[in-house]
């Protein structure tokens, strides 16, 4: 029986680009996706989103997820944090939709071949997690970015989570969901850090959960100097001989080149799908929208918020009640008046 | 001053510098200026009768001369009209003494006493045109146009991977070695030259309108001498060939060129006229922008002049050719118009002829097959990623589809140098042609040669590169060797063909074939007893003459496995090894079990090569 999906990714405009050339990856390889933009932003004014020219088939909205005080739970989140967290209420949402399964890739990612074997391990797993690593390190310096990294923030990268909207799946989904909803912050002191730190709880509260340990799948510079990337004999790609599925094309810029060529050293195809992918998402840029644009990273008045600002309105229970909405410009000269604009 | 004075000095012998080291005329360098800034640092002898490294003492100057930008920038040189001055020694020792003193200069110093002065000319000729002091065209331009002081430093990857030195407006170079290296930081990167390649390559759209930027106009001449001429061929009996290239065999030298002069004589010999078309302008594609091209017209291998593709046809269309009469045949169509190209053909009244696949043009629009140039994987199917990779199937052209037109327009036999190239072709499965056929240009035959040099067990193994310094022909993996084992006494190092590079612990002997000397490789190979040629192209060769004079001239290939023929002819002959990749390359020479492909230690290469009849074996 064919599976009904639902495949999302969460993103803002500035990631729009990225996120059509997943979208059209995902087309091509999976025609029969339901296709979901879950975005936490507003439409920047000259860029007009038809949805019907988009590679995907629904937009789902911060206001769609049923979030209390919206604008205060907005406000204490960056945009990694915000972007993280709404994954989850959708998630929750989702399993209650007519499909049998419910997939979530980042935006900066991208299919090479179909996801067709995952899909089969959904028939007798519930929840499918991707860890950052297969296997030890052995240069120090592998040993302090790509083991020791994944122990504080979390040894499942989410930018990949596959589960089954049934059983132990829809059970993940509102647990994550809660968690989210509070605690989907970047807070490495706390032992937080966004929504993928929580998931190293995933084996142990949940059962049917299967840990898939395939190299093809979430191929990124942390793991790939343990992988093989090779072009194969029907000019497919196969990373360690396994055909490669999805590639996390994290950190596009100088610091995601870097971090490639420690770690793809002379591996020629890295580059090649890296040169590939950059000219992909520049032909799917809108120019309409300003570089780094995020609706909310501003006050309604048009100042910057900085983090320090979240952080205390995160904090404070007393401004979270007296300014409902912190992005007015009452908030904004608050912080002015007390010296933290 | 310096160079005047030291030419002067009755130090430096120019006529026997020249002679005995013949790659200085080559560099158009002063042999004086060469000596000073390169010869004295890999060690030559200035005049015949001076013992190597002891040049500078001989003139009694102080042993590191000074640079000349410094001397030179005080005084202008003297024009070589200018006598010799009695005083020049005296007036060249206080300019040193200034330079080393008062004047100065660290960041010049430092770096002049790690730079590679011999590699940084030949890598960069215009440089050693210009007669410039090559560290200090370094310091004050060169590293801002990506220039590399040396074979073990990338001044791109410094400024790319240390912002800091950027934003602080140091020298990179200056930076590594006063600083950078003892911070540990990196000179060059280790991704492989292919990464090199990758970072150069542009889309073909930009490759295009560079090549084509740099075009100047074409004289054309007028068509009715051209028409004269070809309604004499038309009259008189005989067969025409109309043959097409991508440029003038008649004044470039290269394997397909040596065989088109080849094939021009031998089609002559047998009484047919030649008639061979080449674009004025070479493109590494077909030009596909509809633009009308100029050709080049050669007559029995005579230039007629330039005429736009149209006025070619009109021209052979009223020369009234006889049915049949003209045959087509097709080395090359790179930088022609596809459309044009069947209207000329038409217009002769061709109807038929061959085309050869001296490379990939027809089925791939790298001609070389190669994926972004740097990898080879069979051929690139429409729907896979290796294609959707490529920058060239990102074209906004398909050579295939354009050679779809001719295929369906004419009767063309196709003719391949060897099995390997034809056997690409039938796995593509693109086009029908009438038929199949291999022609080797050269075959190897069993004889008795003797060995021009005697043997030595335990002699260094002596390993070459052949021809001219290419990656597509795996340059960079035998100069990765060199720096490896350059100094491995096991290893003796040689370079036999055009273009020197330098900052390499090798011999190089400058080796051409021409016309009157088709095999000066095969010889070249021979008089240096060559153990090993390293014939590792990335690309899958479709034939490699270079392989054969090789063989012929006694050595044994060292190969990868996608360098097409000259896999197939290492294995087929023996001679040599294919070696999966450029790991088990280098570990095969760090083991030293490739000492067994010594001469010494192998029967000798006993082969001969016969030159085929190229076309005229098809076109009867």
């Amino acid at each position: 029986m064919t599976m009904r999906v639902l495949c999302f990714t969460s993103f803002t405009f500035s990631y729009l680009n990225r996120a059509r050339v997943l979208f059209q990856s995902l087309r091509r390889h999976h025609p029969d996706w339901h296709l979901v933009a879950l975005m936490t932003d507003r439409i920047p004014a000259g860029l007009t989103l038809n949805i019907a020219d988009e590679p995907f088939d629904e937009v789902v909205w911060q206001d769609d997820l049923g979030i209390d005080n919206l604008a205060g739970w907005l406000f204490q989140h960056d945009i990694v944090e915000v972007c993280t967290a709404v994954k989850g209420p959708f998630i929750a949402q989702a399993t209650r939709r007519n499909f049998d399964a419910v997939i979530y890739l980042d935006p900066d990612t991208c299919l090479f071949n179909p996801l067709t074997p995952l899909l089969d391990k959904l028939q007798t797993s519930d929840i499918v997690l991707t860890p950052h690593l297969l296997e030890p390190e052995e240069a120090r310096a592998a040993i302090i970015d790509n083991e020791i990294c994944p122990l504080w923030a979390g040894i499942y990268n989410l930018g990949f989570v596959a589960i089954r909207t049934t059983g132990e799946g829809a059970r993940f989904a509102d647990w994550w969901a809660r968690r989210l909803l509070e605690f989907c912050h970047d807070d490495r002191d706390k032992g937080l850090f966004v929504d993928q730190k929580w998931c190293d709880h995933v084996p142990v509260f949940f059962d049917k959960v299967h840990i898939l340990k395939d190299p093809g799948y979430n191929t990124a510079s942390w793991n790939v100097s343990q992988r093989r990337i090779a072009i194969d004999g029907d000019g497919n790609v196969r990373a360690n001989d396994v055909l490669l599925r999805f590639w996390h094309f994290t950190k596009l810029g100088p610091l995601g080149d870097t971090m490639t060529r420690r770690y793809a050293r002379d591996q020629i195809v890295v580059y090649e799908l890296w040169r590939w992918y950059r000219e992909q998402v520049a032909k799917a840029t809108s120019p309409a929208i300003p570089d780094r644009y995020w609706a909310f990273a501003n006050f309604e008045n048009g100042e910057p918020i900085k983090r320090s600002h979240r952080l205390l309105y995160r904090e404070r229970k007393d401004l979270q009640a007296h300014f409902a909405n912190p992005f007015s410009p009452d908030f904004a000269a608050w912080l002015k008046a007390e010296g933290l604009a | 001053m310096d160079v005047a004075m030291f030419r002067d000095s009755g130090a430096f012998d120019e006529q026997w510098y020249v002679s005995e080291y013949p790659d200085v005329a080559r560099t158009g360098i002063d042999p004086a200026r060469h000596y000073l800034w390169v010869g004295r640092r890999i060690g030559r002898r200035p005049r015949g009768d001076t013992p190597a490294h002891g040049t500078a003492m001989m003139v009694d100057v102080p042993q590191e001369w000074p640079q000349s930008a410094d001397a030179a920038s005080a005084e202008p040189l003297p024009t070589a009209d200018e006598g010799p001055d009695l005083g020049l020694i005296d007036k060249a020792r206080r300019a040193i003494s200034r330079s080393l003193g008062g004047r100065s200069d660290p960041i010049h110093d430092l770096v002049a006493q790690h730079f590679d002065t011999d590699f940084y000319l030949t890598a960069y000729p215009d440089v050693a045109a210009a007669g410039v002091d090559p560290v200090r065209h370094y310091i004050d331009n060169g590293w801002r146009e990506g220039r590399d002081p040396s074979l073990s430093f990338s001044t791109r990857y410094y400024v790319e991977n240390n912002p800091d030195v950027v934003a602080a407006g140091v020298n990179p170079f200056y930076h590594f070695v006063a600083a950078g290296r003892a911070e540990g930081r990196t000179g060059k990167h280790q991704l492989g030259f292919r990464w090199d390649i990758l970072a150069n390559l542009k889309p073909v759209a930009d490759q295009i309108s560079e090549l084509k930027s740099h075009r100047g106009a074409v004289a054309l001449s007028s068509s009715q001498q051209l028409l004269a001429d070809l309604k004499t061929l038309a009259s008189t009996p005989g067969r025409v060939v109309l043959s097409f290239s991508h440029d003038d065999f008649t004044k470039h030298v290269g394997g397909v060129q040596l065989l088109l002069r080849r094939e021009l004589s031998l089609f002559r010999a047998r009484g047919d006229a030649h008639v061979h078309l080449f674009p004025a302008h070479s493109l590494p594609f077909l030009d596909t922008s509809g633009d009308t091209i100029a050709l080049g017209v050669l007559i029995n291998g005579k230039l007629t002049g330039y005429f736009t593709s149209p006025d070619i046809a009109r021209a052979l269309r009223q020369a009234g050719f006889a049915a049949g009469q003209v045959r087509f045949v097709l080395h090359s169509l790179l930088g022609h118009n596809m459309d044009q190209t069947i209207d000329v053909i038409a217009a002769a009244g061709a109807t038929a002829g061959c085309l050869w696949l001296h490379d990939y043009s027809p089925i791939y629009n790298n001609f070389k097959l190669l994926r972004n140039d740097v990898q080879y994987r069979g051929y690139p199917r429409p729907g896979t990623i290796a294609r959707e990779l490529c920058a060239y199937a990102r074209a906004s052209f398909d050579h295939a589809h354009e050679f779809e037109r001719l295929f369906s327009r004419f009767r063309i036999d196709l003719v391949s140098p060897s099995q390997t190239a034809l056997d690409i072709w039938q796995e593509a499965g693109l086009f029908q042609p009438a038929s199949v056929r291999v022609v080797e240009h050269v075959r190897l035959e069993p004889a008795v040669v003797a060995s021009a040099a005697p043997i030595h067990p335990g002699a260094p193994l002596r390993v070459g590169f052949l021809g001219y310094p290419a990656a597509h022909k795996g340059w960079p993996v035998f100069e990765e060797l060199v720096l490896r084992f350059g100094d491995d006494p096991r290893y003796e190092f040689h370079h036999l063909g055009k273009g020197r590079r330098g900052g390499l612990a090798l011999t190089h002997r400058e080796v051409a074939a021409t016309a009157d000397k088709l095999d000066a490789m095969r010889e070249a190979v021979n008089a240096v007893s060559l153990d090993v040629a390293i014939l590792w192209s990335i690309w899958p060769e479709t034939f490699c003459l270079t392989a054969y004079e090789a063989l012929a001239g006694g050595s044994a290939i060292l190969t990868n496995p996608d360098a097409g023929n000259v896999v197939a002819i290492t294995e087929k002959t023996g001679l040599g090894a294919v070696l999966p990749d450029e790991a088990a390359l280098y570990a095969a020479f760090a083991s030293g079990s490739i000492l067994t492909l010594a001469r010494s230690a192998r029967p000798a290469s006993q082969h001969v090569m016969r030159y085929s009849a190229l076309s005229l074996e098809v076109v009867e």
